[in-house]
């Protein structure tokens, strides 16, 4: 009996300690993928999160790259997810970036989220890659969509330098994988 | 006579009594089976092994995800973001075909953990965000 008292303080304490504050709070970390390390921390910390770094196609030489240009990745997808009439925060997208909401028949106001930053073609200096973003339509389920997107480096570092495609793909259509997964992909001709 | 993986038979057979008990967290060998960060999805990168990203066969991790990142928004209102969280768990279940009952147990779930365990992870978010 006194075990299990003792026990029950145990897990008491680990809870109140570990729950509350290291468990449930998510500070980043510096990830570690084949030699390469990334810095998976603010600012735009969940924009990181959302980079799919895990392709077996990439080499160390391409994923050093993409670690290189990571922030600039992720702030302008910060800035691609904002309201773009926000007065607050006026945007510092280049002109010839495509529009997402207009592409997504939204109003400025829709709040979109990014799922995740992948299909990476990197060769030196440049990268090429496509955003998945999404919103919760009113009944609560997801709408995804898909646009691609080329950044170059520059004596100023990496800038956003133009979309490899003329369109965008556009809405995307989700299946279960064999395993139960929500996999999203554009709509197959 | 043919062998077939649990796989296998799923597709041939769909989920049913199997998919209602699969919970998964989505971690294999302490990697995300999704390439992406740990964290991405339901749980932090400390607990992302242990909160389950499917729950009765769901796949919640899209709704955990927006979650995360209405957190992560600076000047965003954290009961919006919670009762956001269970709005879409709900739609999203049933947009996965379960059951009334099974999804408002998942939202539910989640609802209530994030009510309860929250607070100190949206401060923290929140002054990320905010710098």
């Amino acid at each position: 009996m006194r075990r299990w008292a003792r026990a029950l303080v145990w897990l008491g304490l680990l809870c109140t300690a570990g729950c509350k504050s290291e468990f449930f709070i998510d500070q980043g970390q510096l990830e570690n993928i084949q030699g390469v390390t990334f810095v998976i921390k603010a600012p735009h910390l969940f924009i990181k999160k959302a980079f799919k770094l895990h392709d077996p196609s990439l080499s160390p030489a391409q994923l050093t790259q993409i670690s290189d240009a990571m922030p600039a990745i992720a702030a302008f997808t910060h800035a691609m997810l904002r309201d773009p009439n926000d007065v607050d925060t006026p945007l510092i997208l280049p002109m010839d970036v495509r529009a997402l909401r207009p592409l997504m028949h939204q109003p400025s106001q829709t709040t979109l989220f990014v799922n995740t930053i992948q299909n990476w073609k990197v060769r030196p200096g440049n990268i090429e890659f496509t955003i998945d973003y999404f919103y919760g339509n009113a009944k609560g389920e997801f709408v995804n969509f898909r646009d691609n997107y080329a950044f170059e480096l520059t004596p100023a570092g990496w800038v956003f330098s133009n979309h490899p495609r003329s369109k965008a793909e556009g809405l995307l259509s989700c299946t279960a994988s064999a395993k139960g997964w929500r996999v999203c992909d554009t709509a197959k001709p | 006579m043919q062998m077939c993986t649990q796989e296998q038979t799923r597709l041939v057979y769909g989920g049913g009594l199997l998919d209602f008990f699969k919970f998964d967290t989505g971690i294999t060998d302490g990697v995300r089976e999704d390439g992406r960060s740990l964290g991405a999805g339901c749980g932090t990168v400390k607990s992302d092994a242990f909160v389950p990203d499917m729950l009765f066969g769901i796949d919640v991790s899209q709704a955990c995800f927006q979650h995360d990142q209405s957190y992560d928004t600076c000047g965003f209102d954290r009961r919006l973001a919670d009762a956001t969280l269970m709005t879409n768990i709900r739609g999203d279940c049933n947009a996965q075909g379960g059951n009334f009952l099974t999804c408002n147990v998942i939202a539910g779930v989640y609802g209530v953990s994030v009510a309860l365990l929250g607070a100190s992870a949206f401060k923290q978010a929140q002054a990320q965000s905010c710098q």
